[in-house]
Order: C-alpha cells, then sequence, then structure tokens
C-alpha cells in the first residue's frame, strides 16, 4: 500500500508523536520500504488459517482475592515529573 | 571462571565474594571505557550483596550455586531501587520502585549486581547503537557492533566484565548478540520466566533469557529463574529440568535442518554450522534436512506483530506518571506529543508508527490480522517439524557482527540480521546460541539450537554434548 505524507500525519497524531516536515519525508520512505516488505505476506492464502494471538494454552487463568498491601503512594509519586498535593500534576483539562 | 568454577572455590573458601566482587569491579574500570556495556555500575550493591553472600557460605547453610557470583541484569528489567533506564531519554531518571521476579529469584539466591546494562532502546534494534547512552562495542574489534539488543549482556560476559548476565529476548535479542560476542544465549519457552517487571516491548513475544560462558551455566542460571508467578498469569507450572541429563550426550538423537535457513547466509557462518553438524554425526546422531518454506514470511510478521503489540505496550509513557516531561508544554495533548516526541528516539517512533498503522482502521486486517494468521502457519510447521526432530540446527543471523554504522539508513536491511531468530519467538520455542567457530576475522559465529515448547532439557543436552566434543580453539577477546 502507498505511504503518503498524509498517512504519516494521520499515524503520529494517533501514536500521540509530533513529527517535523524533515522527519515526515524522512519516515515517509522508511515507511514505505517496510510496508513493501511487509506486503510479501500477501502472497500466501491464509483464508482458511486462524489467527494467533497467544502461544500459550492458558484459559481464564484465575487466583484468590487476597487483600494485600499495595505500593506505597510516595514512593510510586517519586518518580512523577510534576505533582500536588499526593496527585500527578498535568495541565487544566477542564475550562 | 564459570559459575560452576567460582561456586566450588567460594564453598571451599578460596576465596570470598567479596574479593571476586572488587576483581570485577576493578576489570569493569580498566575495560568498560572501551566496550560500553554498562549504563550504571552498582559498586555499593554489589559490596554490600558479596558480603551478605560471603556471611551466607560462611554460615554452612545450603546455598545455591550463584550465591556470590557477580553478574549484570539488561536495563529493561526492574531492579528495585536501581536506575532502569531501557536505554532511552524517556526513562533516563527511572527508579523502580519494586523488582521483577526474576530478579527476586537471583537476588534471593545470593547474587551480586554488578550493574545494569545496555541495549537498544526499549530493546528495539539489532545492535545497541539506538541506545540513549551510545553503542556497545563488540570485544572482539571495537569497530562493530555487540549485537543487540542484549548487546551490553554479551559484551560484558565476553570482556570477562561479568561471570553472567540476563538479557531479554523478543526476535533474537539474546541470541544475535551471544553469537556475535562467542558466548551462550538461551531463550527459554514463552511462559517459562515470569515477565513481570520487564519493561514490555512485544508482549506475546518477550522472554527473559541468559548469557553465560558455557551451556551448564546457563541451564544453572534458567534453573534459578523459571517457574510460576501469579504476577504473570502466561507463566506455567512444569518442571524444571535442565540439569538433568545434560551430560547424556546426543547419540539417540535425530536432528533436523531446514534448508531454507542456509539461503542468504555468509560462507564462513554456514561452513561453520555445516562442521558441527559433521560433528553431532560423529557423537552418533543422525542429521536429516527437512524443508520449512515459511521462514521467509515469519520475519514480515514479526515485525508487524513486536511493533503493533510496542505500540500499544508504549502508550503508557506519557510524560505524566514517570519518566521525561518536555518544558515545552502548553496543554495535555502537547504534553503527550512533546514529551514522547522528544524522549523517543528515532527506532522506536518508527516502530511504534508502524504499529500504529497496522492497528489503525482500514489497515487492520491487512497487516495485522494477517500477520496472526501466518504466526499459526510458522507454528504449525514447527510442531510438525517436532513429530520428527528431537532439536532443530540453523544458524543465528546471517553474517558475523558488522561494523557500526552499516546500513543505517535501511531499516529493513538492519531486521535481516533476525531472520533466522525471529520464527522462533512466533511460535514460542526454546532456542539457544551455542558458539561453533570463527570466521576469516576471527569474529565468533553461533549456531541455533531449538527445541519443541518446554523441551529445553533436549536444547541443553545437544548443546552440552557439542561443547564438550568441538574441536575449534577458542580466540579470547583482546581487550
Amino acid at each position: 500500500m502507498k505511504v503518503t505524507k498524509e498517512v504519516i500525519l494521520h499515524i503520529a497524531d494517533l501514536a500521540k508523536l509530533e513529527v517535523t516536515d524533515e522527519e515526515c519525508g524522512k519516515l515517509t520512505g522508511e515507511m514505505q520500504s517496510i510496508v513493501d516488505f511487509a506486503d510479501q505476506l500477501n502472497k500466501i492464502d491464509t483464508d482458511q488459517i486462524d489467527s494467533m494471538e497467544h502461544i500459550t494454552q492458558n484459559v481464564n487463568v484465575l487466583r484468590d482475592d487476597v487483600i494485600k498491601p499495595s505500593f506505597d503512594r510516595d514512593e510510586l509519586l517519586a518518580n512523577a515529573p510534576q505533582k500536588y498535593a499526593g496527585c500527578y500534576k498535568v495541565p487544566k483539562i477542564v475550562e | 571462571m564459570t559459575i560452576q568454577e567460582l561456586s566450588n572455590k567460594l564453598n571451599n573458601k578460596e576465596i570470598s565474594s567479596v574479593e571476586v566482587t572488587k576483581d570485577y569491579l576493578e576489570k569493569i574500570k580498566g575495560k568498560d571505557e572501551k566496550v560500553h556495556a554498562y549504563i550504571t555500575v552498582t559498586e555499593e550493591e554489589a559490596l554490600a550483596a558479596a558480603n551478605a553472600a560471603d556471611e551466607k557460605l560462611a554460615s554452612g547453610e545450603n546455598v545455591s550455586p550463584l550465591c556470590g557470583v557477580p553478574m549484570s541484569v539488561k536495563d529493561n528489567i526492574c531492579t528495585k531501587s536501581i536506575k532502569t533506564t531501557c536505554a532511552s531519554k524517556i526513562l533516563g531518571n527511572f527508579i523502580p520502585p519494586y523488582s521483577a521476579t526474576l530478579w527476586n529469584k537471583l537476588e534471593g539466591a545470593g547474587s551480586v549486581i554488578l550493574g545494569k546494562v545496555n541495549l537498544d532502546e526499549f530493546a528495539m534494534g539489532v545492535s545497541t547503537e539506538t541506545s540513549y547512552f551510545g553503542v556497545t562495542k563488540n570485544p572482539y574489534d571495537l569497530g562493530r557492533v555487540s549485537g543487540g539488543s542484549s548487546g551490553g549482556s554479551a559484551a560484558c560476559v565476553a570482556a570477562d566484565m561479568a561471570v553472567y548476565s540476563i538479557g531479554t529476548d523478543t526476535g533474537g535479542s539474546v541470541r544475535q548478540p551471544a553469537s556475535y560476542c562467542g558466548v551462550v544465549g538461551v531463550k527459554p519457552t514463552y511462559g517459562r520466566v515470569s515477565r513481570y517487571g520487564l519493561v514490555a516491548y512485544a508482549s506475546s513475544l518477550d522472554q527473559a533469557g541468559v548469557l553465560a560462558q558455557n551451556v551448564g551455566d546457563a541451564a544453572l542460571v534458567l534453573s534459578e529463574m523459571s517457574g510460576l508467578d501469579s504476577y504473570d498469569s502466561t507463566t506455567v507450572d512444569y518442571a524444571v529440568d535442565y540439569m538433568d541429563d545434560l551430560n547424556k550426550g546426543c547419540k539417540d538423537f535425530t536432528i533436523g535442518v531446514p534448508k531454507e535457513y542456509f539461503e542468504n547466509i555468509d560462507n564462513d557462518v554456514k561452513d561453520a554450522i555445516y562442521k558441527a553438524l559433521k560433528t553431532y554425526e560423529s557423537l552418533g546422531a543422525k542429521i536429516e534436512e527437512f524443508s520449512m518454506d515459511t521462514v521467509k514470511y515469519a520475519l514480515p510478521a514479526y515485525y508487524i506483530i513486536g511493533c503493533a503489540e510496542a505500540s500499544s505496550n508504549l502508550a503508557m509513557f506519557d510524560g505524566v506518571r514517570y519518566g521525561f516531561r518536555s518544558e515545552d508544554i502548553t496543554d495535555l495533548d502537547s504534553l503527550y506529543k512533546k514529551s514522547r516526541s522528544e524522549g523517543f528516539g528515532a527506532e522506536v517512533k518508527r516502530r511504534i508508527m508502524l504499529g500504529t498503522y497496522a492497528l489503525s482502521a482500514g489497515y487492520y486486517d491487512a497487516y495485522y490480522k494477517k500477520a496472526l494468521k501466518v504466526r499459526t502457519l510458522v507454528s504449525k510447521k514447527f510442531d510438525e517439524a517436532f513429530s520428527k526432530y528431537d532439536v532443530i540446527i540453523t544458524p543465528v543471523s546471517p553474517s558475523t557482527a558488522f561494523e557500526i554504522g552499516e546500513n543505517e539508513n535501511d531499516p529493513v536491511k538492519r531486521y535481516m540480521a533476525d531472520i533466522c531468530t525471529t520464527p522462533i519467538n512466533l511460535a514460542g520455542l526454546p532456542a539457544m546460541s551455542v558458539p561453533c567457530g570463527y570466521d576469516s576475522k576471527n569474529l565468533p559465529i553461533g549456531m541455533q539450537i531449538l527445541a519443541k515448547p518446554f523441551n529445553e532439557k533436549a536444547m541443553f543436552r545437544a548443546g552440552a554434548a557439542f561443547e564438550a566434543a568441538a574441536d575449534f580453539a577458542k580466540i579470547q577477546p583482546e581487550i
């Protein structure tokens, strides 16, 4: 399939990435070569084949509902770039 | 010194863990400036663990053979209170508040951690060149790559800057660097080792593995890491029996050799593996060539599935809860976009983009769904093959270690380094790289031994038999 600049910009937006004009040009070419490479899969007939999401045979692995101590809040927040009053701090999202 | 040799000396009190650990820390100081295997050297933690190990050894209690043995851990495996960067700017200062299950087990066994070692950013690459902290060089030739993504693990074992190292393998990331650096590299069956605490790349393909000096050491470390874990529902409760029968040889083995795995492979690599197959014949094993025509489709299927899962897994890096946050933000959307764009390197962005593309409306069926169906085909082919063969032998990589910067601008060419290793992850099989010779430039060559799921025992047995009988002289890197 054809990878255009518009496709790259749309995908970047979905992936929450910003691409500069220069990056966009480079990525278009690189992505096209990877997509062309992937297109060889169309040579095999898979109409009657099931898809395999996972190789394990495990189904519904259950465990007892046991109360255990969870992580300490301050310990988890120690890695946060910005925090306020025991919470993660982000820019204002509601007017 | 191997784990088994060192463990004997520690138990006989010929040497203390503190002495060995100091010796290794000195080696790292002397050599790592040239190799750059380590991102973080944990001198303080190492000496504390060595002291504790010495006390344990002195108490006379029954200790693990890993007790007091200095080792290293790939920097995408969470180690409580020790920085875990994933070789990325976005996690450059991340200090995990918990440890991976595998590290809890190894630490509990008395392992001495020398430090956290380099990788391609988020384990995405075949050379460690995508690391935010710079490339790890090959101890056999400093102008060449160590392989990847567990390049730091392979290089530190090859250059004797750790007795062994823990890596991760999503498409060949333990086996290919092991092959490039002349060490043993094991990727166990999917489900053998808990993935809890591994920073996920592609969850249905990721497995932690071991890089060690010989097959016995690798089997030993894997025994200590394996097992059911309530924090990872894909783990299984199967017997850990790799050490049994390790030295029983492979006289009764039938070894399958898929001919398509030898297409487009450098002659030196091919010759070394054919020679190894002769060694197996002399040991009494039966060699049978067979056809596995799905191999060339496994690589594109792997990149689609791997990148699709990565694009989803890496959505967690948003500049809010941990890691890097851009200064240049106006609202929440720009916080996400700027933090991710400034925090991720080019290869990671490329794979997130490819994965997002393969999962997006209009392309999902053509790429992602198609790749999952090809995965079924690849897996079935292996099932068929293992109804006939005890193990399968192939090359690990088409070439030996390439030059730093080679094919830098051609991602597809780069991806070809994984052509022999990615099918194994799609099918979840156990596989290992075992050194089997050198090319004309004296660079190491590895052969890949595969077994059916949860039959690590056969894989280790075949590896140990070859190692004991191999008739090539081992070249030590001059570093």
